[in-house]
């Protein structure tokens, strides 16, 4: 615990901070607080239930404090924002991977595997995890604006000058984890979710540029 | 007769809010913000390091995530009041870089001030150009953030108001060497330390908040399945290396779902009681050492876990070194200075400064110079001496020019017998 307010010669007790910096500290613990508070569930969110319990502070949090503007504000421009989620509220239950199908001009096809942890080595799974976590975010259908680029970028690393690619087709690999005590599947589903036309254009700049 | 209790006024009991102020603004030593600047800079210096294996992918225009594609993803410029047309840009010098050789520039620049953080050189603007650098990445390209980044960046943020090169820096020697500072301890402000320490907590309690809303945490009494474990455990894009089989039965995914629900919510809580603190931050290394081992979720449990060093007065972390020096036997080594010399006051106090674990023990010798092995083994030693030891002629220069003679020493004491007389400490 540290020192509490000392005195100087005369006795007299000095404070230990000055007051506008115990302000601010305060400010900025409720300001982290507010934002990093769960938000309620999907249903509760939408009016399609009541928050329960303790959801109804999450509820009112989530409908006042975290739109009051300073507050976003201030935890979006100095970087403090946060929200912890990891595992939360369950942890995933589908094993997810992509690779992608590259038609060149000729039409010969080639399969692309896009990093996928489960094949690498120890220090490469170490290096190459914002793969993983990028791809999450790719595949999720909010997300679905993502997908041209996340083609296209696929496209510059299979270009052949010759016979450049002209379509991507991202095909996503998944499979479900049942509950202890059920039989688990052993393979994976697959599905063509995104069909990409290169740009070739902004592959020949690809080609071009040095980074 | 009266007790000593009788004789002195009692101390009025405090109020909860004088309490809460003490522990949030009370001084105390600088070295556990030291010790935490050196952990956390040096996982943050690897976690940029890694970023280079694939930062074409990450941070350029023919990569994933184009610097439009940053912006869409995360707005960089935020209203500050609601209908206002004024906003205020995010922290952000890479926001809109198009130029890979500007934007490589300052990730390299921000890797060298990571650094020099951990190492503590020019601290203040180290740590502060390390969070510009740092969450100007992150606001570059968020979409490929993990709760680990976010760990980072925002600890680094703290780093950078917080007063962390007062101790454990090549500052702080630097300071010592030049008489700046004298070897007394130094005493701050905490409520760096507290941020970081609320900030920790916050963590903790929200995810198990959240995960309360998961009927697969929750136990059956609760309306849940308490099976979560199980699922992670079976991710193979999360897999890493292989344990026991046993740990896969149901009863022991019950329990270990339940005791992770418990060692979080009471790192979130019991952790600032200190009867438990020891047990809670022990249960958490156990904790995040399972995930860590199991599961590929890279740097996240050793960015946790240096937090935990924050929960401890920087006395208590000085007090740990040095008892961990008389611990370990083989750490200590007794080094002979020249003849009639002895350290001066700011040549003490930078040896000293240099061996946390106080296990250097410097004694008047016989010789009239300072021996090859006397040199070698004074540096080994000082965990502060690996830092620049290791260069030719550094450290014997630094010791040679640490010492003065010692007045009026009498010739017996002088060449006495080695050991007998230790030169005094600072």
């Amino acid at each position: 615990m540290g020192t509490p307010h000392t005195k100087n010669m005369n006795g007299e007790v000095k404070p230990n901070a000055p007051t506008w910096l115990k302000v601010l500290v305060l400010l900025h613990v409720i300001a982290i607080t507010v934002w990093a508070l769960p938000d309620p569930t999907p249903d509760a969110l939408a009016k399609k239930r009541d928050p329960v319990g303790t959801e109804w502070l999450l509820y009112w949090n989530h409908r006042h404090l975290k739109q009051f503007q300073p507050i976003r504000a201030y935890v979006s421009v100095s970087g403090f924002w946060q929200y912890w989620d990891m595992f939360s509220p369950n942890p995933s239950q589908t094993d997810i991977w992509v690779d992608a199908i590259v038609v060149h001009k000729d039409g010969t096809e080639r399969i692309y595997q896009y990093p996928r942890m489960f094949l690498l080595s120890i220090p490469e799974k170490f290096l190459k995890e914002r793969y993983r976590k990028f791809y999450e975010r790719v595949n999720n259908d909010q997300h679905a604006f993502l997908r041209p680029v996340f083609a296209q970028r696929i496209a510059h690393l299979n270009d052949d000058v010759e016979n450049p690619p002209v379509t991507v087709r991202l095909r996503r690999h998944w499979q479900q984890i049942l509950p202890p005590g059920k039989t688990q599947p052993t393979t994976y589903n697959d599905f063509i979710y995104y069909v990409h036309t290169v740009d070739q254009d902004k592959l020949e700049r690809d080609r071009k540029a040095t980074l | 007769m009266k007790s000593p209790s009788e004789k002195q006024p009692a101390e009025p009991e405090k109020g909860i809010f004088e309490s809460l102020d003490d522990w949030w603004f009370g001084h105390g030593s600088p070295t556990t913000l030291g010790v935490f600047r050196i952990l956390f800079g040096a996982l943050v210096f690897a976690s940029l390091v890694m970023v280079f294996v694939d930062w074409e992918a990450w941070f350029s225009e023919r990569g994933y995530v184009p610097a439009w594609m940053g912006r869409l993803w995360l707005n960089p410029d935020v209203p500050l009041w609601p209908g206002w047309d004024f906003t205020v840009p995010r922290v952000g010098i890479l926001s809109g870089v198009t130029n890979a050789h500007v934007a490589i520039g300052i990730y390299f620049a921000t890797i060298l001030f990571a650094l020099l953080t951990t190492l503590g050189l020019w601290t203040r603007l180290s740590t502060i150009l390390l969070a510009i650098g740092l969450v100007s990445m992150h606001h570059r390209n968020a979409i490929i953030l993990h709760g680990g980044d976010t760990v980072i960046r925002v600890m680094v943020l703290y780093l950078a108001i917080a007063p962390c090169g007062k101790a454990c820096s090549v500052d702080r020697l630097i300071r010592l060497w030049k008489g700046k500072d004298t070897g007394a301890p130094l005493r701050i402000s905490l409520w760096p330390q507290r941020l970081i320490m609320y900030n920790m907590a916050l963590i903790y309690f929200t995810t198990v908040w959240l995960k309360w809303f998961g009927n697969l945490w929750k136990p059956p009494i609760a309306g849940g399945e308490m099976t979560a474990n199980w699922f992670p455990a079976r991710l193979a894009e999360f897999y890493r290396f292989p344990y026991p089989e046993f740990l896969r039965d149901t009863p022991v995914v019950y329990f270990s779902t339940g005791a992770t629900l418990i060692i979080e919510f009471s790192l979130a809580t019991l952790v600032f009681y200190r009867p438990f603190r020891k047990w809670v931050l022990l249960a958490g290394i156990g904790l995040h050492g399972f995930i860590e081992y199991t599961m590929n979720i890279p740097l996240f449990s050793f960015l946790m876990v240096s937090m935990y060093v924050t929960f401890y007065d920087g006395e208590e972390v000085s007090a740990w070194f040095q008892r961990l020096g008389q611990r370990v036997g083989k750490l200590r080594a007794s080094v002979h200075l020249p003849l009639g010399k002895r350290f001066d006051p700011r040549g003490a106090a930078f040896f000293d400064a240099v061996d946390p674990l106080k296990v250097v023990n410097y004694f008047p010798g016989e010789e009239e110079r300072l021996a090859g092995s006397e040199v070698r083994k004074s540096w080994t030693h000082s965990m502060g001496g690996w830092l620049f030891g290791w260069i030719p002629g550094v450290w014997r220069n630094l010791l040679q020019r640490a010492l003065e003679p010692i007045p009026d020493a009498p010739e017996a004491e002088i060449t006495g017998k080695k050991g007998k007389r230790p030169t005094p400490r600072a």
